[in-house]
């Protein structure tokens, strides 16, 4: 095993140094020096910027990064069940290893019917929530 | 493979450095995924290549996101503030140290001490199923019912607090 | 030869000829994708560099060489390099484990899956990072959709692997392509297959998906600022992955290698140039979708679909 990742891990090793061949054979082909101070700004169309970029940005983000992370657990606790349920099937212990699946995917189902009841997958209804309660916002609703 | 190990733990203990001493949170969250990749490479050499990749997928492929989300949301030019020792931050350093002592005490006691003769110590995968579905068939779905309460809580103070 | 020794260099040779395969495919993409998209819209495509444009490719990447880098002053630049570099990397790792025939394979990884998942967890950071390290607008608002894409499609993918492992009984790709030796895995599993086409399509930024680089909103997304190798370091990256995913539905859904007659490694290309096919006809027929319907579909519709074809695969595997 530990050789297969360690083939897997020589593999990446190569692709990092591949990318980084590619980067630095431009250097010797490439026009050096900056022709245009221009060429600094960030790309606006061609007007100049007003305000860095690096300002506060909406929370909404946040939520669907939470709601990632606790599917992303129950995924990596179900692959493991998933593997020996044929082997469980085979020693005829079915419909233990069915319950239990079951059981564990309709409770975390639960929860994903909890938050699009409370709205919280919707984008627009959430916006809605965190700014104004204008009506036009409102309006827009879930097609 | 022992040179192999000791060069990963030099590179760890750099990454966790530089998570701790970077200006740029940015950088810093960087520094912490790749920090969290070389701890999945000791999860390799204990032979569990499950859990290393379990620990890749939670912890760098969602916990980062979740923090560079959050580094955005706070503004990304805010620099790290002084150190400035009150007495509420006093405090928190000695239960740190105090917690950090126990975790060392523990992590001592085991090695010093502790053979794992557990019948589940196969962690493979079809090892860890296995033990999912016999012996810790309840500690699972107490599991589900505990990521279910984190959702649900999650949001509620995530919807309170921003 | 010391066994080791040789062991050593033949996976080396490997992994150099995969590589460069894979680079050889890539390039040669660009110029079906611009080929396919000239004779849907009634027009000849590139054919002034070589016979068909068959040179393009290389010319092209000549051209790139020879481009001006310029790294903008308002970057952060650690993170504006290091994000095209890590973009690459993982478009080129899920190669590792893909059996190209039945011999032919890197590496047979046990957990195979998960180091998928892995790879595309890690592949999130290279978009986001590219957006907000270049401190402009456009690349900002790129790289906060395409993480937030990314991560919502990524659990409906995860989920519909599930019911490939429940159905296999198996996380190697290797031992998922000996066990539809019978029957592709796309007939027991066409939700699970529905469900990771779409959620694959979000994942490689495709229309209608393709909202972080949406040309009409946001110039060109998080790679706006990029320019020369480093840009093209995206643009492969981009078709690395669709290569990656293509090679990934083949192995996983449309039997790998498998078929009869002719060899394991003819069939696999030629599965695998069908859905790269199927990818670019999508692209010019759809149009995009707006952010709130993406996330809809992402949550409200793949995650429930995903869940239940896992409940379906669960049952079918107590009958069959």
């Amino acid at each position: 095993m530990i050789f297969k990742l360690a083939t897997a891990l020589t593999f990446g090793v190569f692709a990092v140094l591949f990318v980084l061949l590619a980067l630095w054979i431009g250097k010797f082909l490439r026009p050096k020096g900056r022709p245009f101070a221009e060429k600094d700004y960030p790309y606006e169309c061609a007007e100049r910027p007003l305000m860095p970029a690096w300002f506060n940005y909406n929370p909404r983000f946040y939520i669907y990064a939470i709601a990632f992370i606790i599917f992303d657990i129950e995924v990596a606790f179900i692959f493991p069940v998933a593997v020996v349920y044929k082997k469980w099937l085979e020693a005829h212990l079915g419909g233990l290893a069915f319950m239990e699946i079951a059981i564990f995917s309709i409770i975390l189902f639960i929860g994903l019917v909890y938050l699009w009841g409370k709205h919280d997958l919707e984008w627009i209804r959430v916006m809605g929530l965190w700014t104004s309660k204008r009506s036009e916002v409102k309006s827009h609703g879930q097609s | 493979m022992k040179v192999i190990f000791y060069v990963n733990a030099f590179f760890s203990l750099v990454f966790a450095l530089g998570v701790l001493f970077g200006k740029n949170p940015l950088r810093s969250a960087l520094s912490l995924l790749l920090f969290f990749i070389s701890i999945s490479l000791y999860f390799f050499f204990a032979g569990s290549d499950y859990l290393g990749f379990v620990q890749i997928i939670v912890y760098a492929g969602g916990i980062i996101v979740l923090i560079a989300f959050v580094i955005i949301i706070l503004g990304l030019r805010r620099e790290s503030p002084d150190f400035d020792i009150s007495l509420r931050s006093f405090v928190g350093i000695i239960l740190l140290a105090l917690f950090a002592l126990g975790v060392l005490y523990g992590m001592g006691k085991s090695i010093l001490h502790f053979v794992p003769q557990s019948p589940y110590f196969d962690t493979s995968v079809a090892g860890i199923g296995d033990a999912i579905f016999s012996r810790y068939l309840l500690p699972f779905e107490v599991a589900s019912i505990l990521l279910l309460v984190g959702v649900v809580l999650a949001f509620i103070f995530a919807k309170k607090e921003v | 030869m010391n066994p080791v020794f040789r062991d050593v260099l033949i996976t080396g040779v490997k992994i150099a000829i995969v590589i460069g395969g894979m680079l050889g495919v890539v390039a040669y993409l660009t110029l079906m994708e611009r080929k396919v998209v000239a004779y849907i819209q009634e027009r000849l495509g590139p054919n002034r560099v070589g016979p068909w444009g068959l040179l393009q490719p290389i010319a092209d990447g000549i051209k790139l060489f020879f481009k001006e880098d310029v790294i903008p002053a308002h970057v952060d630049k650690v993170l504006y390099v290091i994000a095209p570099m890590i973009v690459m990397t993982m478009a080129v790792m899920p190669f590792v484990i893909i059996p190209f025939s039945k011999r032919f394979y890197l590496s047979d990884i046990n957990v195979g899956i998960l180091l998928l998942l892995a790879i595309s967890g890690i592949n999130t950071y290279g978009v986001l990072l590219a957006g907000l390290s270049s401190n402009s607008k456009y690349s900002m608002i790129g790289g906060l959709r395409v993480a937030s894409q990314l991560i919502s499609y990524e659990v409906a993918l995860a989920l519909a692997f599930v019911g490939i492992v429940l159905w296999s009984g198996s996380m190697s790709l290797v031992k998922i392509v000996e066990a539809q030796h019978t029957i592709w895995n796309i007939v027991p599993q066409i939700i699970g297959f529905i469900v990771f086409f779409i959620a694959a399509l979000a994942e490689l930024n495709r229309i209608p998906f393709d909202l972080p680089e949406a040309e009409a909103e946001l110039v060109a997304g998080y790679h706006t600022e990029y320019s020369s190798m480093k840009f093209a370091l995206f643009y492969l990256g981009e078709y690395a992955n669709l290569t990656a995913m293509s090679a990934i539905i083949t192995t996983v859904y449309l039997g790998g290698w498998q078929g009869p007659w002719l060899p394991g490694f003819v069939w696999f290309a030629i599965k695998m140039f069908i859905v790269l096919f199927v990818f670019m006809w999508i692209r010019w027929t759809y149009p995009r979708f707006r952010f709130d319907q993406l996330i809809g579909v992402g949550w409200k519709l793949l995650v429930p679909l995903a869940l239940l074809n896992i409940a379906i695969t669960a049952i079918l595997r107590i009958y069959i």
